[in-house]
């Protein structure tokens, strides 16, 4: 009869994902594709600006400023890409701390079931007579403390339910600021074609210019293609936080999922135990156990936990029945207590691998992070020098 | 008698009246409109308020005295009515605010406050100018709001203060000292005149991007909303993994 239940209930496999690896600079660029309609467009702004560029005297304010665009260049798509990467690292870790919130929940579940099991009440146990307690007042006063407890339960229930809203508030969230990310990312990896194709294209250009005019091929080499090489490489770098930003994000959802996938069980394991406790009290002491909060919990929880209601459903159905005809009832109700056990178990080994992979991810990205401040100063820096500098004609910006 | 030409510009007129009328309101026309509606509403109110407290106190120096105030007093009540409302209708409501006071407004008062400065400022521009400093009079107006819900000690409301507190009046202040005849003179490239259109379109810009980068907040809390709904009450049983 136990075996059965087995089967019913599924195992719960609660999965931490892996943490997110260091994303190399050069991995980087890539990810999100560029429209190639958008490439024409962003070609055919360099080569307007290549030749504006050729065009000045490269003693003139007008090449200084036009050097002073490139040394911006991207600068708005780093900033706000990197405000996005900052946001989230101070995020994760407030959904698996223990103290408060869901994993208080559980402690406190744990707790309040444990006194409720009935191979703790031992004496319902016991080998010897066994019968005469049965039918004694031991049983009755055990079935009782159900009764004390349900309204307990009941509120634990509905702050788990609470608790499993915000991990699902928290998972919307990082949707929006996925989303967010993707944009940014989309922008940053324009920015790195056009940054890469002026490379191309100043190259040429400096090449072109080394026999008819070989100073200005210099002053291009030194000034406008050295700045332009120095952008891309911090476009790149910002990527790659920005890359690894977004993954890691992934990485707290895939946690949050899980968690509530744990919630669930846990909630409905414990449901279905009190179930069983009712109709093994009817099979045993011919008394009926009455737990109202807990009948009014069923029609709740069917609605609350969506995902599972329906195993709910069936698996309290063979249960009911098992327990009613069933010769040995309180080895149903053991195995309806050990099911909680199991799911409360799964979550913990959960948590503590999860907490790794999350730390693992939050030093390598605080590293990275903290690298790429250097040249967003630079950036920032460059910005501020171009204040009064590069006008609208030759914005370098992202579409 | 008048000749052809005055009957021409007479239907020149017209035709531009009619235009007028026919096109849809915008943004900058609700916005003067308002403000044309505010103001008269105000006036009206002070000249009320002027008359009603004048009457009373006719009526109660009318009963204070033994003898009422008498067909000099009657007149003298008239003439103070008439006074008081031509008064109140023709002067101006308050005087506009200096720009070294804008540093003092709270945050809050302070997008209405710069506006009222720079609509004082106005006639004094060139007339290619009006348009922008009516472009920013609107944005400010819709920087107002949310401004309300800002703190003031966030770096975001630093910025703010500092571009329309400081810096617009800096630029249209430093432009009103340069001499007449200098504004429409070039010098490396630009005269002053196109300085501060440029000046005032990247004033422009910059309150169009804070206006955007407040609502940020507001517009990513919108979608994680409906997201969450999607998510909880959503058709599929199991929250997705779709980004």
């Amino acid at each position: 009869m136990a075996t059965q239940i087995e089967t019913a209930e599924q195992d719960l496999v609660l999965t931490p994902p892996d943490p997110v690896p260091v994303v190399s600079p050069t991995k980087a660029a890539g990810l999100v594709p560029v429209e190639d309609s958008k490439k024409t467009e962003l070609q055919t702004r360099v080569a307007t600006f290549i030749d504006d560029l050729v065009a000045q005297d490269v003693n003139s304010p007008e090449f200084g400023k036009r050097v002073d665009a490139i040394t911006a260049m991207g600068q708005k798509e780093i900033r706000e890409a990197a405000g996005q990467s900052n946001r989230f690292l101070d995020k994760p870790v407030r959904t698996l701390s223990s103290d408060t919130g869901v994993g208080a929940d559980l402690l406190a579940l744990r707790r309040t079931v444990e006194e409720l099991d009935p191979g703790r009440n031992a004496s319902l146990m016991g080998k010897k007579g066994f019968l005469e307690r049965i039918f004694g007042s031991g049983l009755t006063q055990y079935f009782q403390k159900y009764q004390s407890s349900q309204t307990h339960i009941n509120s634990i229930l509905k702050s788990l339910g609470s608790g499993k809203d915000e991990l699902l508030m928290d998972n919307a969230a990082i949707d929006t600021e996925r989303a967010n990310l993707w944009t940014a990312m989309g922008r940053l990896e324009q920015m790195i074609y056009l940054s890469k194709e002026m490379d191309e294209r100043l190259e040429a250009k400096a090449e072109e210019l080394d026999a008819t005019d070989p100073a200005k091929a210099k002053a291009i080499r030194e000034t406008a293609l050295f700045y332009v090489r120095q952008r891309t490489q911090d476009l790149l770098t910002q990527m790659a936080v920005t890359v690894q930003g977004y993954l890691a994000l992934d990485l707290v959802k895939k946690n949050n999922v899980e968690l509530v996938k744990g919630v669930d069980r846990a909630s409905t394991t414990t449901v279905s135990a009190l179930r069983t406790a009712v109709t093994v009290a009817q099979a045993l002491t011919n008394q009926k156990l009455v737990l109202d909060q807990v009948t009014a919990l069923n029609t709740t929880t069917a609605g609350l936990i969506d995902s599972t209601g329906k195993l709910l459903k069936t698996q309290s159905a063979a249960i009911h029945e098992q327990a009613a005809s069933s010769t040995i009832p309180v080895e149903t109700l053991q195995r309806a207590f050990q099911n909680i056990y199991d799911t409360m178990d799964a979550i913990d080994v959960f948590k503590v691998k999860a907490l790794d992979s999350m730390k693992t991810t939050i030093t390598t990205l605080s590293g990275e992070v903290e690298k790429s401040k250097g040249y967003i100063a630079r950036a920032e820096g460059a910005a501020q020098n171009a204040v009064s500098g590069p006008a609208d004609t030759f914005k370098l910006e992202a579409m | 008698m008048p000749t052809d030409v005055d009957r021409l510009s007479e239907r020149a007129n017209e035709l531009i009246a009619r235009s007028r009328a026919q096109r849809p309101e915008t943004a900058l026309d609700q916005k003067q409109r308002r403000r044309r509606e505010a103001e008269i509403g105000a006036r009206i109110g002070r000249i009320a308020a002027a008359d009603a407290l004048i009457v009373v106190g006719a009526i109660v120096a009318g009963y204070m005295s033994t003898n009422g105030i008498g067909m000099g007093g009657a007149l003298l009540v008239m003439a103070l009515l008439v006074v008081a409302t031509l008064v109140l209708a023709v002067f101006p409501l308050s005087s506009p605010p200096t720009p070294e006071s804008l540093a003092e407004v709270p945050l809050k008062a302070l997008p209405l406050t710069t506006e009222r400065w720079l609509e004082a400022q106005r006639p004094a521009l060139p007339a290619p100018m009006r348009s922008l400093v009516d472009s920013i009079g609107v944005r400010l107006e819709t920087l107002a709001p949310q401004l309300a819900m800002l703190d003031e000690r966030e770096p975001a409301a630093f910025e703010v203060r500092k571009l329309i507190g400081e810096q617009l009046p800096e630029l249209v202040k430093g432009y009103q000292r340069v001499p007449e005849p200098l504004r429409t003179l070039e010098r490396n490239g630009l005269t002053p005149d196109q300085q501060l259109a440029k000046g005032l379109q990247t004033i422009d810009d910059e309150i169009a991007d804070m206006t955007a980068q407040i609502a940020q907040g507001d517009l990513d809390a919108l979608a994680t909303r409906g997201r969450f709904l999607e998510i909880k009450y959503g058709d599929d049983t199991t929250p997705r993994q779709l980004h």
